[in-house]
Parts: C-alpha cells; structure tokens; sequence
C-alpha cells in the first residue's frame, strides 16, 4: 500500500465539493466563527478565469486559433476563449452504465463546481414537492416540509439576489425578489399566447441581480452566465459564497485534491478523510472533527459506498442499503417554432440575462391527466447574439453574391427573431430501477478508486409527462402563430462519456423518446432524507443516521425531485444543515 | 465619392474629431471607431503577402463588404490585417491566398485589365459576378469560386466580428449595458404582426 501522509491538525469541519452546497456550508460556518478545511477536486479558481465579456476581438486571430485552424481545417466551430473548467468527459474519472441503461453524468473539477456554469434558474420548491405521497400519492414525503426551508430561502435570496415577480401561485412560491428585467418581443408573445390559454407566464426567476448589492455588480446584460461573471453579478459559490468567506481567516482551500475515503475509527466515527493530492498522486490524510459531504449527489455516495471498515461493511451510511438508491434527473423535452412574421424586427443587444421569461407549472388539479406531477417551462430564442466568427454563414451559405445584397442578407438573417423554443423541466420520481452502485466489475479510475455504475429508466410517469409537454407547447407555440419545427429536439443524446454501450431505446410509442438520465445535469437523491437508517441515508438536519459527525449538504439528501431546477433548495438545505452543525458543535453533540 | 477618398475623408474626419471640432454624432462614432483602430492597430505592414497581394486582398475585401451609408465596411475595419496575420501563421492557408490573389490578376488581365487592384470597378464587380456564384462553375472558373468562397468566408467573418461590424447588426452596441431596454418598436412590430394585434 502507498504511503500515506497524514498531519496531525484536527480539522473542525472538512467540506468536500465547492459547488452550492459546500459553499453554501463555507460560508456560513465561517460568519459562524467555524474554523473549515474546504475540499475541491478541481483547481482553485480567480477572477480572471471568468470570460463573459471576453470577445473575438481580445484574441489576435479572433477565435479562429493561433495557427488559424478554423479556417485551414475547415473547422466547423470558431475556438471559444476557455472559461473554467466543465468536464462532462473526465477521461480519468470514468463512470460505468449497467446494459440496458443510459446515463450522463456532467460534472464540474474546479472551485465554484457546477455553479461555474449553470444556467442560473433559481425555483423554490413548492409544499407538495416536499410531501409527494402524502399529497399526490406517489414518490416519498420528506421529513420536513416547506415551512422548514422557507427561512432559507429567505437568506439565500437576500445574500444570492434572485429575479422575479410575486405571482402569488401555489406551484411556484414567491420569494424576495430582485428586480426583473423586461420581456423581450417575443417573450411578450409567450405572455399572451399563455394568457389566450389561461396559464399565468411569468419573469424569469434567475440568480442574477439587477440592483448592486453585497459588493457585487449589478447584471450589464451580456447573456453569458455559464462563463462566470467577472461583476459577480449572478450566483456562483466561488465569488458570492467561498471569496468573502476566506476573508474571514477561517477557511482553508484544498484544491486538486479528490476524496477517496472517509476513514473510521472502532465506534464507527469517522476521524479522517484520505484524498488523493492530484498534483503529485500521492495519497493523504486530513483528520477532522466533522465531515461534510458536497461533491455532487452521486460523487457523495461513491464516497460512501467507498468508505467500507469493519463497523461499516456496506459503507459509511449505508446500514439499511439505501446509499446510491432512487437516484433521480429532471424530465427534459424541447420544442421550438418558427414564427415568420418576427423577421425583420429592430435588433438590438437582447441578451440580458438568458431568458426573462418562464412558465411555471399551470394545473392544480391533476384528476384529467395521466402524470402526477409537472413541469415548468423555460423560453428561449428570439435573440440577437453578438456576432462570433461563423456569424454570417447560414445567410451567405443561403445567398450567394457580395456586396450590399450580402450585407442585407446578413441583416435579414440576423433578425433571426423568428424562433421560439421551449424547454419543458419535469418532476421525476423515485424509482426502484434508477440508483448508483460501485461497479461490479471492478473498474477504477486514474487515481485507483472504484467507480460509479449507474442504473436508469424512465417510468410511465415521465413519458406521460413528456406527451403532455409536447401538447401543450404545441397548442402555446401555434396560439402565438408558430410553425412547429421538426423533429423535436431530444433532452440529451445516448450513451456516456466513458464509451458505454447504449442501451436499448425506450418502447417507441406515441410519447416522446426522453434522452439518457442525467442529461438535464439535475441528478439528485442517492443519500436521501428520511426518519431512520432502514428507509434513508440521512435525517431531517441531513445528518446520517449511523455516522453522525457525517453531513449530507448536495442534491443527495432530497427524498424526491420537483419540477424545479435544484439550486435553490441545495443552497437553502445547506444553509440549514450547517446552522445545525454549528449549533451541534457549540453543545459538544459531535 | 470613391470607396479610397470616402476612406481618406472618414480619417480626416477622425484626426477632426480628436480635435474636438463639432462634427456629426454618427460620423463621430465612426471617426471614433476609426481613431481607436489605428491607435490600437497603427500602419499594418503586411507579414505574410506581398504589398501588392495586399492591395489585391484589401479591394477584394471591399468588394465583398463595402462600406455603407458613411459607415465602414470591410476596408476601413482592419480586415485584411487580420486575414493576413492569419496567413502569416499557416503555410496552408497562404498558399491558397497566394494562388487565389494570384488567379485574380491572371483572369482579370484576359479581361484587359493591368491587374485586379487597378482594374477599373466595372472590371472587378464583372468578374466578381461570375466567381460568387456556383453555377458558374467551369473549368476555366472553378479555381476563382473556391477562392472566393474562403475571402468571403473570412471578410464576413473579420468584419462582423469588428466593431463596426457589430454595429452594423446592433445599432445600440453590444455589452456591457447599464440597464436593458427592449425599443418599443420592436415590440410594437411584433405584436402589431401577431394574432393578437
């Protein structure tokens, strides 16, 4: 076995995984006065790694790469001025998926994780996504309720700065809003086109702010938040959460460092967490007091599954077998419009910040339809994005000739406002045939740790769902004058990054073929909440249940998956999580 | 106005608005544009074509963009530079502009010009009107189509990637933005044009 260097500084709290949660759980121990080690898998990142204003005019060759391959090579796209680092296709870290599954699993190496690039959608859940069996009869009821987390929202608003309009609606609660920006012209065709229809359109509800605040910037509107935000004007746990906390003094950050296993002492306590140190491979130890677990839902339960002794042969958390079970995505179907008579439109700078537009979830009554839970819609096209290389090749690729009639042709195709998409984000419920499991077969990545093999497959449910998606954009896109474009865009395409076989399509029916699982980048559960060790992985203060100076602050505690994107409820779950973990160490409990 | 002393007037026109002299406010925001250019890009001196291939490269470039209503097109934008740095660093791709240029003054002097940067417009535009089109495609023609093809890929792309170039697609300019203002007039021309005038 490799030497292992351990130091013999105990650790108060050890976050593993930057991203919402642990930043979240960052932040707030420190203004808490809690002295924390913060683990990142990735390299650490600074201000100057973000690039959402960076244009083809900051490079010499303005993106066609330094030995002008776009054009010698007749590559088909210009090169991107690189933002941090978001690897789906971690060629080291591979993942496995059983046959017959399909499964993507889009993750983040770098300090911020995904909150580096997400698309910034903020969504509180609603009570009965808290309460799924007990209030729509299938799924499983959390232990705690929206009245547990709406405090946090609450903070989480007022320190993240979210968008929004009070709309008063029970399937998309209000919140303490920034705010909005304006419709653009063809969002102002949604809001009546849903209006004709009697589904309340509403501002987009995004972690952006539009007003300074906490010595951010207020959004400049240039559409680029998956490139990070060099004003800090929408949320990412690098710059809002973890950066001001390590002014405090009590944050360390252990960067390029990936957790390999939690280490237990004879009582079943965990005393450290071995990592491996990517810089040199070398494995080591950090002792700690406590752990807290924010690599990602299914990051966390490899992590757990991985940490077997003789007090946990199944692994840490992982008495009653429910580690890496009912793992859950967001349902996802696309569908977009051509509406011609928005050509030739004004342009003008449209980007703001995405889209200012969504369609929360309309029906309250679900008795007519044949799914139990639903989904929200997010509305794009009708942009004037600013011009990259490649710009003007579908109108010249259209138009031949030069001159003025070419530069007219441009126009006319760059009023290209004559498109309107629509995202459908569903519920997802649990089920027996989607989970995470070390793989059978022994692979292991670069660094020699067992690996992930996921298990998916859509139920009824959401191919039902996903029928009613493909309705009821039909009926909203044609009130509003749209010619549906076909075929309709899938949610994600088969197979994983590790080479995996696809599976066997879904039964063709005359519901939508859904994309592989993961594909919408919303895997959650597989450490879920719940009231004992037999029936879930962690309690209602997301402490598990049979190790408990180990904390769960990711998507891996929620016990069931609404149509909202989960950010907001990651980020507000942490926050209460680690109030409580403050609180129990102040009483000496852990 | 000729497309070189229209040039020649937009950069007195500049040196003017350096001066502070009350000009126009849109030709001040070219002048502007065209201050900021050669202060950032200066005199270019050609590092892969010759000086003559250069001149071929910049009428060429203007032919395909031209300017417009007073506002730049592909010659007053530091296109050809910027093409041209790009031959500098891939053998490849010069030898297809040197061969292209090359075969511009050949099919231009069968045409009774000297050669293609001192033909007379009317001898440029015809011989472009032949090239720009695929359904020209011969023998005799086919070499010019291809090279053509790539100029105008790159001119579109290195104008529409310039500052005058984003302007000319997006009047307000592009971001940062103080605040975000959707024009009236955009909503009113959909809306008017909707089902729900």
């Amino acid at each position: 076995m490799a030497q292992v260097n351990a130091t013999s500084t105990v650790h108060d709290v050890v976050i593993i995984g930057s991203g919402a949660g642990g930043g979240t759980v960052t932040k707030v121990l420190a203004d808490l006065g809690v002295r924390v080690l913060l683990m990142e898998a990735g390299p650490m990142v600074t201000m100057d790694d973000f690039k959402n204003l960076a244009s083809p005019l900051d490079d010499w060759h303005r993106g066609a790469g330094a030995a002008a391959e776009l054009y010698a090579a007749n590559q088909g796209q210009p090169f991107q001025q690189p933002s941090v680092v978001f690897a789906p296709s971690l060629t080291d870290e591979p993942y496995t998926v059983a046959p017959g599954s399909q499964f993507r699993w889009g993750r983040s190496r770098c300090l911020g994780g995904r909150t580096n690039h997400y698309s910034r959608v903020q969504l509180r859940y609603s009570d009965y996504d808290f309460k799924n069996q007990s209030m729509k009869g299938v799924g499983f009821d959390w232990p705690i309720g929206y009245a547990d987390i709406a405090p946090y929202y609450d903070k989480a608003e007022r320190l993240i700065g979210v968008t929004g309009r009070a709309e008063g609606l029970s399937t998309a609660p209000d919140g303490i809003f920034q705010t909005p920006a304006s419709f653009k012209p063809h969002e102002h065709l949604v809001y009546k086109a849903c209006e004709k229809l009697g589904i309340k359109a509403t501002s987009s509800r995004q972690a952006v702010i539009t007003s300074a605040m906490n010595g951010r910037d207020a959004c400049v509107y240039c559409g680029q938040c998956g490139r990070g935000c060099r004003g800090k004007s929408n949320y990412a746990s690098s710059y809002v959460q973890i950066f001001p906390a390590m002014e405090t003094g009590r944050v360390t950050v252990l960067a390029n460092s990936m957790a390999r296993e939690l280490i237990t002492d004879a009582s079943g306590k965990v005393t450290a967490v071995s990592y491996i140190d990517k810089t040199t491979g070398e494995e080591r130890q950090v002792r700690c007091r406590t752990v807290v677990l924010s690599a990602a839902a299914p990051e966390s339960a490899r992590l757990l599954l991985n940490s077997k002794s003789s007090r946990h042969p199944q692994g840490v958390g992982n008495s009653g077998g429910i580690v890496g079970k009912y793992l859950t995505d967001t349902v996802g179907f696309g569908l977009s419009a051509t509406v011609p008579y928005m050509r030739g439109a004004a342009p003008f700078s449209s980007q703001g910040y995405g889209s200012h537009i969504y369609i929360p979830w309309w029906h309250t009554d679900h008795s007519k339809l044949d799914f139990p839970l639903g989904f929200h819609v997010e509305v794009g096209g009708g942009g004037f994005a600013v011009p990259n290389l490649g710009f003007g090749s579908a109108a010249y690729g259209q138009s031949e000739g030069y001159g003025l009639p070419l530069k007219q042709a441009i126009r006319d195709a760059y009023g290209m406002g004559t498109n309107i998409s629509f995202s459908g984000r569903g519920s997802c419920i649990p089920n027996e045939n989607c989970y995470a499991e070390i793989d059978p077969d022994g692979t292991k990545d670069k660094w020699g740790i067992p690996v992930l093999r996921f298990h998916w497959k859509w139920s009824d449910y959401e191919l039902n769902e996903a029928r009613y998606m493909r309705e009821s954009f039909t009926e909203i896109l044609e009130t509003l004058g749209g010619t549906i474009n076909t075929p309709a865009a899938r949610s994600a395409g088969p197979g994983g990054p590790t080479g995996a076989p696809a599976g066997p399509a879904q039964p063709v029916d005359d519901r939508p073929q859904l994309g592989a699982g993961g594909g919408i980048i919303h895997e959650v559960g597989c450490v879920r909440m719940g009231t004992s060790a037999a029936n879930s992985v962690v309690n209602r203060f997301c402490q598990v249940h049979d190790t408990p100076n180990v904390f769960s602050a990711d998507g891996g505690p929620f016990a069931s998956h609404g149509d909202k994107n989960p950010t907001h409820t990651i980020i507000a779950l942490a926050w209460r999580t680690a109030e409580y973990l403050a609180e129990e160490m102040r009483k000496g409990n852990v | 106005m000729s497309e070189l002393s229209r040039r020649d007037a937009l950069k007195s026109l500049a040196t003017a608005f350096v001066a502070t002299v009350a000009v126009d406010y849109v030709l001040a925001e070219e002048a502007h544009a065209l201050v900021r250019q050669t202060l950032v890009g200066g005199v270019y001196t050609p590092k892969a074509l010759s000086p003559a291939q250069f001149r071929t490269l910049e009428r060429l470039t203007d032919l395909i963009i031209p300017a417009e209503n007073g506002k730049p097109g592909a010659l007053d934008s530091r296109v050809s530079p910027w093409i041209d740095s790009l031959l500098a660093v891939n053998d490849q791709l010069k030898a297809k502009y040197v061969t292209g240029l090359g075969w511009l003054d050949t099919a231009i002097a069968s045409r009774g010009a000297a050669d293609f940067a001192s033909a007379t417009p009317a001898q440029q535009t015809a011989l472009l009107d032949l090239i720009a089109f695929k359904r020209n495609a011969s023998v005799e023609l086919s070499p010019g189509i291809d090279f053509f093809a790539l100029a105008r890929r790159m001119t579109v792309d290195g104008f529409y990637t310039s500052e005058p170039g984003i302007r000319d697609v997006i009047p307000g300019g592009r971001p940062p933005l103080p605040q975000f203002v959707v024009p009236k007039e955009s909503v009113d021309y959909v809306i008017s044009r909707s089902p729900f005038k």
